[in-house]
């Protein structure tokens, strides 16, 4: 058909967005053009939309109950620290906090364990403050998130905003990757290569690194070449028994982090 | 048994920390942006199908009822050029609107309806498949399908389509190559560079939207109905006076 022709608006990925056609766009401005003639509808011309801000968007939401939208929105705005104003933020912020507190049917502790991480990173507008990150993080492990139970594990491991605590640190790590979590297992290796909160064990420990190495885990800690070819001679070392109970390790690593 | 090396311990890679910090904020916003526009993606194509239906059809019969009266007036005065001329014009008009409406009613109908569910499973989804996540152009290339395949899915409204997604990405995961820490800060930045592109695109294509004449009547469809009004059904009134005009004119 010669006077439909594909070429309006198109997003970058080449998916026709909104009206498809040349003539179908010419039907929609009659459309306009009938609100402008038409004396009963001219209010709808008047009632420009409203350049809408970005508080002012997450306060309609929370108006409107969407509270899981409104959550992101405020921390995309926490996030974009700059474009709001400076009380804007502060209210995004305030908005988070108290979001995350209230019981929400899809917040699985998801909200609670961001927070922790506002906190730890100390970005405007939340302030540096171990202690408020790791009672957050607490929050979001009570709820069982594998991510908030981590990162409870690594604050009890390195002692910030709780007290130092390896038994603890592992017991949360382990309870994480157990859920699926891939961020403390460079830890836990730490753990049993130097009896943190437990025994040593070194072909857990071995285990553990190797998982690691091989699966080239973003956030699970990193293991260099230089560590890499140490870990490389150690295993020669193992004993047939050692390398059957690596293998058993590994393989459980295996089914139970996703990567 | 020897001991182990020290490695150096996850406290210590603060540079690879505070970049994943970043990153996964970025992938939690890049998440959300998608969703912002595959939502309004959707939404406007169920207001276009909707409008094609309700105001389209309406135009089309105001365009057909001209055609006839000014094809009659042509008739009547078989000498006058203008009015033969009107005529052609009048009837190429209705013929467009026709072709027109049934090219875009031809179009298989939109079955997007919003829920909260639909929303969080694409944003998990989204941070888990986007192809600027990816590692090389083989998982991106993969990735890409996968995304593809979850926008058209949300688009449909289809939770489980979105969930078969999910599921078949996971099961044909396999690892990365090992890497050292200075390549695993490089790929980290390249992909925080990726990113911070189709953000930018996706504000970009969002505005393109924002600015077509159809938004602007999405827009202020939305305003009526906030009133407990259907805009559409109001245009849709004034076309019916006008028809019934028109047709009282043509006999």
């Amino acid at each position: 058909m010669s006077s439909t022709e594909h070429h309006l608006i198109v997003s970058s990925k080449n998916q026709l967005v909104s009206v498809r056609s040349e003539a179908g766009r010419k039907l929609v401005i009659r459309g306009l053009d009938i609100l402008k003639q038409s004396a009963s509808l001219a209010a709808f011309v008047q009632n420009e939309v409203i350049q809408e801000t970005s508080i002012s968007k997450l306060r309609l939401l929370i108006a409107k109950g969407e509270i899981e939208d409104a959550f992101y929105l405020a921390e995309e705005i926490c996030f974009d620290y700059g474009r709001s104003t400076a009380s804007e933020t502060r209210e995004a912020m305030e908005t988070m906090l108290k979001l995350a507190r209230t019981e929400h049917v899809d917040n699985d502790g998801f909200w609670e364990a961001s927070i922790s991480l506002w906190y730890n990173m100390g970005k405007i507008p939340f302030p540096r403050d171990w202690e408020t990150s790791a009672q957050w993080a607490q929050w979001s492990a009570d709820k069982g998130l594998p991510l908030g139970v981590g990162y409870l594990s690594w604050l009890y491991y390195i002692g910030r905003g709780v007290p130092q605590d390896y038994t603890l640190a592992l017991k949360y790590a382990l309870l994480s990757i157990e859920k699926g979590n891939s961020y403390t297992l460079k830890q836990v290796a730490e753990s049993y290569q130097f009896g943190h909160g437990t025994t040593i064990d070194l072909v857990k420990a071995y285990a553990f690194y190797s998982f690691v190495s091989d699966s080239h885990i973003a956030r699970g800690g990193t293991v260099s070449e230089q560590e890499l070819e140490e870990i490389t001679k150690f295993v020669k070392n193992f004993s047939i028994a050692d390398r059957l109970r690596f293998q058993e390790v590994y393989d459980n690593l295996k089914i139970l982090i996703v990567i | 048994m020897t001991q182990l090396p020290r490695f150096g311990t996850a406290a210590d890679d603060r540079e690879f920390e505070q970049l994943s910090l970043d990153f996964a904020g970025l992938e939690s916003k890049l998440a959300l942006r998608e969703l912002e526009y595959a939502t309004r993606h959707a939404e406007l194509l169920v207001f276009e199908a909707r409008y094609f239906s309700i105001v389209g059809i309406r135009l089309a019969q105001v365009d057909r009822l001209f055609a006839t009266l000014a094809e009659r007036a042509a008739k009547a005065c078989p000498h006058d050029l203008k009015a033969s001329s009107a005529a052609a014009e009048a009837n190429k008009r209705a013929q467009d609107a026709e072709d027109t409406l049934r090219f875009e009613t031809d179009k298989p109908t939109s079955t997007y309806q919003t829920s909260d569910l639909l929303k969080k499973l694409y944003r998990e989804a989204a941070r888990m498949v986007h192809p600027d996540l990816g590692s090389d152009d083989q998982d991106r290339e993969r990735r890409d399908h996968a995304m593809r395949a979850l926008n058209e899915a949300y688009e449909r409204s289809d939770a489980t389509a979105m969930q078969r997604v999910v599921d078949e990405f996971k099961a044909g995961s396999t690892s990365s190559p090992i890497m050292n820490l200075a390549q695993h800060l490089d790929a980290i930045k390249v992909k925080i560079t990726n990113v911070k592109r189709r953000l930018l695109q996706i504000s970009k294509d969002l505005q393109t939207m924002e600015d077509s004449e159809l938004f602007q009547l999405f827009s202020k469809a939305n305003v009526a109905t906030g009133r407990g009004q259907d805009l559409l059904r109001l245009m849709a009134n004034e076309l019916d006076d006008e028809i019934t005009r028109l047709q009282k004119e043509a006999g």
